[in-house]
């Protein structure tokens, strides 16, 4: 048996109370953790629920009015040369929400799946913008807004490495949003500017704001401000978890600046892609390790 | 829009091109193929089949889903599921997985508790392997350590290089 003196035994209990109380610190952190997850997954089981119930007519509807007006020209009703050209506006503009709804559904299981790997490719930036920029044209006219692209920065070079679906992906969002939210005869802006972190694209809207309480949440999946059955506005709630997650992926990140009626501004910073990466990461001689099978 | 290759870090012909995986994502394969990834006190989890010489590997930043964002390999509890049902699903037998473990270093300052998100991060790795009965053949995990891996998907080799200590927590790995 060890002898310790009274000051040496003093030590050795403080330091097993100090162990204690840190047990006892995790315990209490895990034990609130397991609570709030316990409330977020019920919630999200929820939202799911809403998710499926929902996609029915997000997908049923466009594809009736789709079938419905090509059913039209097709069989001579429409024979009007003005009227054709409404029809097929029509289509384009349903088949264009539809597409868009299905890449965001295909990219969220692609990132719940983990398969959703960053490419890096030299992209031009103004061609990339300028085309998801204008693909919202149709929309944006028929809600009587402008869509409104400026650059900023020192740069006439506009060519930036990073993964091109995911970027347009991303942008595509933003601007769905906006254009969602913004309420009619205004305008919504999108602001390009190249940095030496990377780049950032920022997307404003004078429209309805967003609460900051509530600024978490509109980044969950399946999430939509407004709830219960009837729904104002199209959508599954998954566009900005989808942003999020991709800009993670790229290493980037996104800020809200928004409340209540002022309108909102999205800014995604993206920084540019090394390509491999990880290869800045150099080792020591005599700190490698190799694990044969 | 076209998807260009992956990004290529290897100059060697022979070898084939090293796919660089991201945190929050996985890489599975029956083919030949290079991952490389950075760990910081994240943890990587390599999966191997000798007998089909498959495999996989993932990179996950916390123990368990919050139900924020999406349900990714970001988190343990997906990612390690998620990685041997793709094994499985590339013809594997459960038997056979052999488990490497690399990562979980204590890069960051740790606030209160006696476990930082590293050491959690490992055990939950350990405790599900064990659990699945798929034995750990290997690892490298803990301290201060950021670590880059490199692993040989159809051989199961891994390549594991230590980042000096002080450099820790800088490096892009997390």
């Amino acid at each position: 048996m060890q002898q310790l003196s009274d000051e040496e035994l003093l030590k050795e209990l403080a330091g097993r109370v100090e162990e204690k109380n840190r047990a006892l610190f995790d315990l209490r952190m895990t034990t609130k953790r397991l609570e709030d997850v316990n409330r977020r997954l019920v919630e999200s089981e929820a939202l799911k629920g809403h998710f499926l119930s929902n996609i029915r007519n997000e997908i049923n509807n466009p594809l009736a009015v789709i079938i419905a007006m090509a059913g039209e020209i097709s069989a001579g009703i429409a024979r009007d040369p003005t009227e054709c050209r409404t029809l097929a506006a029509a289509i384009q503009s349903e088949a264009f929400t539809l597409d868009f709804q299905m890449r965001n559904i295909f990219c969220a299981a692609e990132i719940e799946a983990g398969e959703a790997i960053p490419t890096a490719a030299q992209v031009d930036l103004r061609a990339l913008v300028a085309a998801t920029v204008s693909s919202f044209g149709p929309l944006a006219a028929a809600q009587g807004l402008e869509l409104r692209t400026s650059w900023e920065g020192a740069g006439v070079e506009t060519h930036f490495c990073t993964d091109p679906a995911k970027l347009q992906l991303i942008l595509a969002n933003l601007l769905s949003n906006a254009v969602k939210f913004v309420g009619s005869g205004t305008a919504v802006r999108v602001v390009v500017c190249r940095e030496a972190e990377g780049l950032r694209l920022s997307v404003e809207d004078r429209g309805i704001g967003i609460d900051p309480a509530d600024h978490a949440a509109i980044f969950e999946r399946f999430r939509q401000l407004e709830g219960g059955l009837v729904k104002g506005y199209a959508g599954h709630g998954l566009g900005l978890s989808i942003v999020k997650a991709l800009l993670e992926l790229l290493g980037g990140s996104i800020t809200v600046d928004s409340a209540a009626g002022r309108g909102s501004r999205f800014t995604a910073l993206i920084p540019e892609s090394r390509g491999a990466g990880g290869e800045d990461v150099f080792a020591d001689a005599g700190n490698e390790f190799f694990f044969d099978a | 829009m076209s998807s260009p290759m992956p990004a290529t870090n290897s100059s060697s012909t022979l070898e084939p091109a090293a796919v660089y995986l991201p945190p929050g994502l996985l890489f599975a394969a029956a083919t030949p193929g290079v991952v490389t990834t950075v760990l910081g006190s994240c943890v990587a989890v390599c999966l191997f089949d000798p007998t089909l010489r498959a495999g996989g590997i993932n990179h996950y930043l916390l123990p368990y889903w919050n139900g924020e964002g999406l349900a990714s390999p970001k988190y343990a509890n997906i990612a390690l599921p998620k990685l041997l049902e793709k094994m499985i699903g590339l013809g594997c037998r459960r038997q056979n997985l052999r488990a490497k473990l690399f990562g979980g270093g204590a890069v960051f300052q740790q606030i209160g508790g006696l476990f930082g998100v590293g050491e959690r991060n490992i055990q939950f790795a350990e405790q599900y392997l064990a659990d699945a009965g798929i034995p750990v053949v290997a690892r490298d995990v803990g301290e201060g350590f950021t670590r880059k891996v490199i692993f040989r998907v159809h051989t199961g080799e891994a390549l594991v290089r230590r980042l000096k200590a002080q450099e820790s927590g800088t490096g892009n790995g997390r």
